[in-house]
């Protein structure tokens, strides 16, 4: 299940009905609820650490919100995007999904359609986020391997024996499989499959 | 013996006594007979003389009548000639002379008329009022009788009828005071003029339902920024109304929440009702209405209007009003008209060009007599020589899909308010259109000029 404490809905539009009805809506849904009237004011509040996600309005005056998602995917954001807006433009809408939208609603929307839109979207937002987190802690962990240690771990993830490994490094298979015992310590495995496993998460 | 004697000297005596007496008769009877012979000459110079003058008589006579019949038939000719029924009455309007022209006119031989009352000749309710008429001009002389030719309503023979200007001449003769009525059918300009009537309120119509399609058509051009405008509230009660029913639904109830949902829901209501209603005046279709209002007025409603279109194509449009202008007198739906077909031109050339931070910018100025002035100023790249010269062209248009009614039709909008419509041509950057209008003043003033000459 959704971490609904921890996760906010990020509600962008000009226009300050839309705000308030979503955010009561939010609200009774029991999810947190965080609205601001310009891609702006937004940008200026965003942390890209904390977990939720962006209910984004397309037509606005200044930044639109295409323009806020092109802002947000060169920085590097996760935050899932579902758009909603008043005009049924297709092309726009198109491109909003190609560029990576999670979601695209047209207004006047149906409350249990875009509820259902907003819990997926936190539950993608977590799961990347949860992914992101492993993939830093692997880094990490491979961070912490000696050179050697590093050389031996690519070559077991890639299924290579203790022997082949050790003409390779023109090395004593013994000294290689000190090496490999170093490794799966340091890298918190067990088994060979589970370093190759390690070894796709960095990729 | 002596008896004898003087018996024969009594003889002698009585027959030179009759020899005398005889002589003094013959004497008598030549005198006479002169006399008689002289008598007779004289009667006969007298004769011969009378002769003459009754020969000269005649052919006086002869020589008047000829002339006057001559005068009569010239008279005839002439008012048989004339293209106006012409007809004499007396002073009981009795007719005593038909032209060809009124036999014409009203299907009546001169010989069927003559003797009638004028009054036949009329359609009522003139045929009643004639004889009064006429009775009334024989005893007051009131000289407005003849003095104006009148508009009245004709009837033939066959009792149809026919619009028809009289005039009426009189005159005094021998007889009494006689009138000359002088008509002219009007029945061929009435229809001309029906015509000229019904082809005006065709060319009227046709321009209203060209005003319309060319409202339709920039409502059109507007319409998704309309959309939007009323969709905008219409999500809001959607969202609003489906808070309340998750609030019905939850198990604590505040019961506050449930009226404010309530009172939300009613304010975007009527706020997509006011965005309706202001879509619906200025798509109502129908003859133009003035009213007194003033150009910031109808300026301000149709920057509501334009916002949404100028935000959306990210254009910036500003008003730099000009304080104290007069009021003006106009249907301010098609000043709106203008000014969105300026606005949103310029929108367009705008977006088409591609212009680092668009802008369109209002302005009103007061001008001299009694004119207010309004432009529409963008900072796209000029518009060609060729093209300003065709700006105004029906038809004409730049754009892909452009109608080429906006312009020309704006300019006719312009004037038929009395003002003008033109574009800017000493511009070097930019493209400024601009037009006129009469304000309150200039209208009265014009119209207190027109009273004085024709007064």
């Amino acid at each position: 299940m959704v971490d609904v404490n921890n996760a906010t809905v990020y509600v962008v539009d000009d226009d300050e009905a839309i705000l308030d009805s979503l955010q009561l809506l939010l609200k009774t849904a029991g999810l947190r609820a965080c609205t601001y009237d310009g891609p702006e004011k937004f940008l200026s509040d965003y942390q890209p650490t904390r977990p939720g996600c962006l209910i984004l309005d397309i037509q606005m005056p200044g930044m639109t919100g295409l323009e806020l998602q092109e802002i947000l995917a060169d920085v590097g954001s996760i935050l899932p995007i579902i758009f909603i807006t008043g005009h049924a433009d297709i092309p726009i809408a198109v491109q909003a999904m190609k560029d990576g939208a999670f979601e695209f609603l047209q207004k006047p929307f149906n409350d249990t359609v875009l509820l259902d839109y907003v819990t997926k979207a936190l539950s993608l937002n977590e799961r990347q986020q949860k992914e992101i987190t492993a993939t830093q802690s692997v880094i990490a962990r491979i961070e912490k391997l000696s050179p050697r240690e590093k050389q031996v771990f690519e070559k077991v993830a890639e299924g290579k024996s203790g022997k082949v490994i050790a003409s390779e490094l023109n090395l004593s298979p013994r000294t290689i499989e000190i090496y490999r015992s170093h490794v799966m310590l340091k890298m918190q495995a067990t088994s060979a499959v589970e370093l190759a496993n390690l070894m796709n998460i960095t990729r | 013996m002596n008896a004898s004697k003087q018996s024969l000297a009594e003889i002698e005596a009585l027959k030179r006594k009759v020899k005398r007496e005889k002589s003094a008769r013959h004497q008598s009877e030549q005198i006479l007979e002169r006399k008689s012979t002289e008598l007779y000459h004289t009667n006969q110079k007298l004769k011969q003389a009378l002769a003459e003058l009754d020969e000269r008589a005649i052919a006086k006579e002869k020589q008047l009548v000829g002339e006057l019949r001559a005068n009569q038939d010239t008279t005839r000719t002439l008012l048989d000639s004339a293209q106006e029924g012409i007809f004499g009455a007396n002073s009981n309007g009795r007719l005593f002379s038909f032209n060809r022209a009124a036999e014409e006119m009203f299907g009546y031989d001169s010989g069927d008329v003559i003797g009638a009352g004028v009054s036949i000749l009329l359609a009522s309710p003139y045929r009643e009022q004639s004889d009064e008429s006429l009775r009334s001009f024989l005893q007051s002389g009131d000289e407005s009788f003849l003095q104006e030719s009148r508009e009245l309503i004709a009837q033939r023979a066959d009792g149809s009828h026919f619009p028809i200007e009289l005039w009426v001449v009189n005159t005094v003769s021998a007889d009494g005071t006689i009138f000359f009525i002088l008509i002219r059918d009007l029945s061929a300009q009435k229809a001309a003029e029906q015509e000229i009537f019904k082809k005006e309120v065709e060319v009227q119509q046709a321009r209203d339902h060209l005003a319309h399609i060319a409202r339709v058509a920039t409502l059109g051009e507007i319409a998704a920024g309309i959309a939007h405008e009323v969709n905008q509230p219409l999500a809001a009660i959607t969202t609003y109304a489906q808070s309340g029913h998750r609030l019905l639904d939850a198990k604590v109830r505040e019961k506050d929440d449930i009226a404010y949902v309530l009172q939300q829901i009613e304010r975007q209501a009527s706020r997509a009702s006011e965005v309706i209603s202001r879509l619906r005046s200025s798509i109502k279709y129908g003859a133009a209405t003035r009213e007194r209002t003033s150009i910031d007025t109808i300026i301000a409603d149709t920057l509501t209007l334009i916002c949404v279109e100028a935000d959306r194509k990210k254009v910036e449009v500003e008003y730099r009003p000009e304080c104290d202008l007069e009021p003006i007198d106009v249907d301010s739906v098609q000043i709106q008209q203008v000014l969105i077909n300026l606005i949103i031109n310029a929108i367009q050339a705008l977006e088409a060009a591609n212009v680092q931070q668009p802008r369109v910018v209002l302005r009103t100025e007061p001008r001299a007599h009694q004119q207010i002035y309004v432009s529409v100023t963008d900072n796209g790249p000029p518009i060609s020589r060729e093209t300003m010269d065709q700006l105004f062209t029906p038809f004409f248009s730049t754009k892909e899909h452009g109608l080429g009614i906006g312009l020309s039709l704006c300019r006719t909008l312009i004037a038929a308010h009395g003002g003008s419509l033109n574009i800017n041509r000493n511009r070097r950057e930019g493209n400024e259109f601009f037009f006129t209008l009469p304000t309150i003043n200039a209208v009265v003033k014009a119209s207190k000029k027109m009273e004085s000459s024709n007064g």
